[in-house]
Formats: structure tokens, sequence, C-alpha cells
């Protein structure tokens, strides 16, 4: 049981660092980049591969690299040849499958169960110490606050005020000193790179990558990012909201373990987190339209 | 001082809907120039100015902003120079950043990665202090809780806050309440007179033409028709200006949203 649950806070965790991720791009930059699932097994399939070759430390800033490289060709794809941002992502998510599977040398799956991998790493560190039995959850902790404390400096710098002020309003920033294009090229590597991070954690978590691993994540991270809306207000400090995201990671898992409780299948993982989302972004709509017929209610009455 | 040398612009040039909204157009404004510019619905002002502010490139002519020839630079270059303030206050602010935040974007002069200091934010406050709206009290709220004359105010102070060497102000209190417009514009009036910008208003309130401007500038059919030097004819009149316009265009200034005084 206590097995069940550290696997569910551990994964939701790693799920996490792609929560803030999507935070970047689609929350503070306002662009939905639909290539994060080839991007997160790009980090996955990048980290792997460089850990296979026995570097289970320059897997990660491998990964990172490989992330804002896809990060950096969606932006390229909108800025300089003039492709909708939708659609750019699109492209990319498509030319990844082929290149995550070139990265694996040829094979959809990559086997890392007698590799050296960050928690391998952490696990020897700790050898017989009182917290040995913890290193999985220490080593994405670590990462998960270090993305944390990274993503809170970075939206508070110049760069990260020009970067939420081009999510925020674009007309204001076509008519000021901001660069959009470059901001929108900076914002999305950063986020691919954090998003790749994620991937890479993933696989050497379970010991094995493959060409699916990312598949359907940016529509879980997106229903974690809209639970995790609800526990903040606009004018909420910059870390609550960050750390909300992680919240919102949590909650989505717990949601989901209880649906494993009542007996819904695994594979349903991915229904539930379209019903999510489709739910949390049609809500002000439908929220609009209430109040709507409240108004016309009530004008009906008094005439 | 700014030089506009005939420059002309033509949107969807080829086309049945072409449309010469700028034509072989000149303008000069000197240092400390406060010119007000005035004319019909589609004569071209706001085109005019955003050919300044670089959203296009002209299809002919030059574009010189003390010494430097501008006309092919990129617009967010320009603006490092040139303020820009539209009639929509919600064009002006970033809505989802703070009051302090936006200030910073437009106000901070440091490297990429610095942040918002102690000392930025007393700056940021006197700063605020002087548009006396209580913003400086509220620098951490979101601007889109702000009225529109609170974030029209603010937005001209970022437009201001480096000293440009140009200010362009389309209509700029045209969507706010009396009260705030007058606010708004008496705060213009005095930001714009203590750092000495030279400063371009468009308005369809001939009164604030005659009042605000040193010159007053007509525009049709995307030329300057007629420029007065309030130097030289002190004491001239809303009925002046339409009585000048009937004679050389040989129509009516008739525009529903221009406020005619008579
Ligand atoms: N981006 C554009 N594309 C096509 N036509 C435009 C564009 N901007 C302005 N125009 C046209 O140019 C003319 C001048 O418009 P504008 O400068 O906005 O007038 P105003 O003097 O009222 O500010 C209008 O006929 C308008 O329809
Ligand atoms: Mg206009």
């Amino acid at each position: 049981m206590s097995g069940i649950i550290s696997t569910a806070l551990e994964l939701g965790l790693i799920n996490a660092i792609a929560v803030l991720a999507l935070f970047l791009s689609y929350q503070m930059l306002n662009i939905c980049d639909l290539s994060t699932d080839g991007c997160f097994t790009f980090g996955a399939s990048v980290g792997a591969v460089v850990a296979l070759q026995g570097h289970p430390y320059l897997s990660i800033p491998a990964a990172m690299l490989a992330g804002a490289l896809s990060g950096i060709t969606v932006s390229f794809l909108q800025w300089k040849m003039g492709i909708d941002s939708l659609l750019a992502g699109i492209i990319v998510n498509t030319a990844l499958y082929s290149i995550n599977i070139a990265v694996m040398g040829n094979a959809s799956l990559v086997n890392l169960n007698k590799t050296d991998t960050v928690f391998t790493f952490c696990k020897d560190l700790l050898r017989e110490g009182f917290l040995s039995s913890y290193y999985r959850i220490i080593v994405i902790l670590l990462f998960v606050m270090l993305m944390i404390l990274f993503l809170n400096w970075f939206l508070k710098t110049k760069l990260g005020l020009a970067i939420r002020a081009t999510g925020s309003n674009r007309i204001m920033v076509a008519s000021s000193s901001v660069d959009a294009d470059r901001m929108t090229m900076i914002a999305l590597a950063v986020s691919g790179s954090i998003c790749a991070l994620s991937g890479c954690l993933l696989a050497q978590y379970q010991k094995s990558s493959s060409i699916d691993i990312g598949s359907g994540i940016l529509t879980i991270a997106l229903a974690s990012l809209l639970i995790g809306r609800i526990f903040y207000r606009h004018d909420s400090p910059m870390l609550v909201k960050i750390c909300c995201c992680v919240l919102g990671s949590f909650v989505f898992r717990i949601i989901y373990a209880l649906s494993l409780r009542l007996n819904v299948p695994a594979f349903m993982l991915k229904l539930i987190s379209s019903l999510i989302v489709a739910l949390a972004i049609s809500f002000p709509y439908f929220y609009r339209r209430y109040q709507e017929k409240k108004q016309m209610r009530k004008e009906e009455g008094t005439c | 001082m700014l030089r506009i040398e005939r420059i002309s612009k033509t949107f969807d040039p080829n086309s049945v809907n072409a449309k010469k909204a700028l034509d072989d157009l000149s303008l000069i404004a000197e240092d400390g120039d406060f010119i007000t510019i005035i004319g019909a619905n589609g004569a071209g002002k706001s085109t005019l100015f955003n050919a300044i502010g670089g959203s296009f490139f002209v299809d002919s002519g030059r574009i010189v902003l003390e010494d430097q020839d501008i006309t092919y630079v990129k617009s967010n270059l320009r603006a490092k120079k040139i303020g820009h303030l539209f009639q929509d206050p919600m064009a002006s602010t970033a809505p989802d950043m703070s009051i302090i935040e936006n200030l910073a974007l437009a106000g901070m002069n440091k490297g990429m990665f610095s942040r918002i200091t102690a000392n930025d934010r007393d700056y940021f406050r006197e700063k605020l202090k002087e548009l006396d709206m209580d913003l400086d009290k509220r620098m951490d709220t979101p601007v889109r809780l702000l009225s529109g004359g609170q974030r029209q105010a603010l937005g001209l102070l970022m437009a201001t806050v480096n000293k440009p060497q140009l200010l362009l102000l389309d209509e700029h209190t045209a969507a706010l309440d009396p009260g705030s417009a007058e606010k708004v514009m008496e705060l213009t009036c005095r930001i714009v007179e203590d750092n000495g910008i030279t400063c371009l208003m468009i308005t369809h309130d001939m009164n604030k033409a005659i009042e605000y401007g040193n010159k007053i500038v007509m525009m049709d059919q995307g030329r300057i028709i007629q420029t007065i030097d309030k130097s030289t004819q002190k004491n001239i009149t809303v009925e002046d200006l339409i009585l000048s316009f009937r004679n050389r265009q040989g129509k009516d200034l008739d525009n529903d949203r221009m406020l005619l005084g008579i």
C-alpha cells in the first residue's frame, strides 16, 4: 500500500516538472505548445542513450539541451517560416517521432535495467544511511525544487517580465521595445528543456524509455495545470502560483488513483485527463452562459 | 527633432481595396513642440503615427529622428526612443502583471537577468506618486484590476519614464470618462513639460487641439492640408479651423465624433 502511495507521489512529482514547463509556455507565454509529447519523449530518449553510454550526469544536461532545441525549432517555424503556432507544434511533434526512434538506435524501446542513472548514483551515495530507501524521492524532489526556484527567479527577471508581457498583451508588446518573436523563442526553449528534463527523469526512474513514453503528457500536464489554477488568485505571489502547479499535479494523481480504486482500468488515464481539460477550459464559458441566462430571467421578471 | 520627408503608404496595393492612407506627407516637429493633429475619421492620422512608430515600413520617403534615419529601423528598436499611447487603455499595459512589473519592464534599464530591487521600488513609487492616483500604494496589484483611467495614466508613465525623444498620443483620452480624461490630460501636460518631450497628439476635440498645441496640423486623405502655428496666429478659434477646412477642401469637416464646440 505505502508502495502504491510513494509511487504515485514520485510519478506525480516527475509529472509536476512537465507541468512547470507548461506553466511557462501555456500560462505565462499563452502559447499551447503541441510538441510537448514529442519533446518529453526526446528528453527521455536522449537521456537514456547518454546514460547508456556511461554518463548518467551528462544525461540531464543533454536531455535539457535536446528539449531546448525542440522548443527553438517550434518558434523558428513560427517566426521565420510564418507557420501558425499550433501547426508548428504539431509539425515538430511528428518530426520528433522519427528523430526519437533514430536517437534510440532505430528501436522503439531502450532498456536501462543495468545502466547507471541519476537514481542509482544517488542510491550508491546514500548506501547504508537511514535515507537509503528514499533515494528515488530525494532525486525527484531535488529536481522539482530546483525547477521551482529557477522559474521563480527567471519569471521575475527583466527577461521574464518581457516574456510574461508577450503572453499577457501582444498588442502592447508590438508597440514596445520588447521583441515578441525573440521572447517566444527564449520561453519555448526554456519550457522545452524543462519538459525534456521531466521525460529524462521518468525514463531513468522506470529504467526504460520507449517511443510512447510521452504520449498524452500534454493533456495530463494541462489537466494538472488547470487543477492547480484553482488554488491561486490573480494577485498571488509568483512562488505560490508555481507551487500550485505542483499541487495540481498531485491532485490529478489522486483523482487518477481514486478512479483506479473504482476499478477504472489504467488505460483510461488519458480519457480522464482529456475530460478534466475539456471541462476546466470550458468552465468559464459555461459560467458566462449561466450568468447571461440568470440576467435574462431577471429582466423577464421585471417586465 | 522629427523630420518626415514625403512619406507615402498604400494598404493592400494591387487589389480592389487598395487604399492610399498616406500621400506624400511631410512634417517637421522641432524639439519641445506639442503638435496637435485633427482630421476626419479615416484621414490617416493613426496611420501616420504607426508609420513613425514602425509597425510597417513606408512605401517611399524618409523618417529622421534626432539625425538618425529610422525609415527602416524595426519597431521594437524605435520604441526605445518613441513612446506610443493609444485610445484603448487596454493596449498599453499587461493586465496579468502587477503595476510595478509593468513599470519595471518599461523603465528598468539594466541587464536581462536583473530583478526589481528595493531601490527600483522606491524610484518607481516616487514616479507613481506623481500620478496622484494612489497607485503607489498598490504597486503589487495586477493591472487588470485598475480602471481605464488608471491604466491609461500608468501607460503614460510607462511611455515617458525613459524620457523618449518623441511621444505619440493617439486620442489617448477619448475612451475615458470625462473626469479621468481631464486627469490624464493634465498629467500628460505636466510630464511632457517637465521632461521637455517633443509630442504629437491626435484629438477629435478641436478645443483641446487649440488649447494644448503650439502647432495645429489638419489632415485629410493622407495629406497635411494646413499647419497653424499659434505663435503667429494667436487667437485662432474653432470656427476659423472649420472655415479654413471648407475653403481648402471644398467640403465640410464633418465628423460625428468631432467636437466642434460651437
Ligand atoms: N492596417 C491597415 N490595413 C488596411 N487599411 C488600413 C490599415 N490601417 C488603416 N487603414 C486605412 O487607412 C485609412 C486611414 O486610417 P486611419 O489612419 O486609422 O485614420 P484615422 O485618421 O481615423 O486615424 C482608412 O481608410 C483605413 O481603413
Ligand atoms: Mg485613428
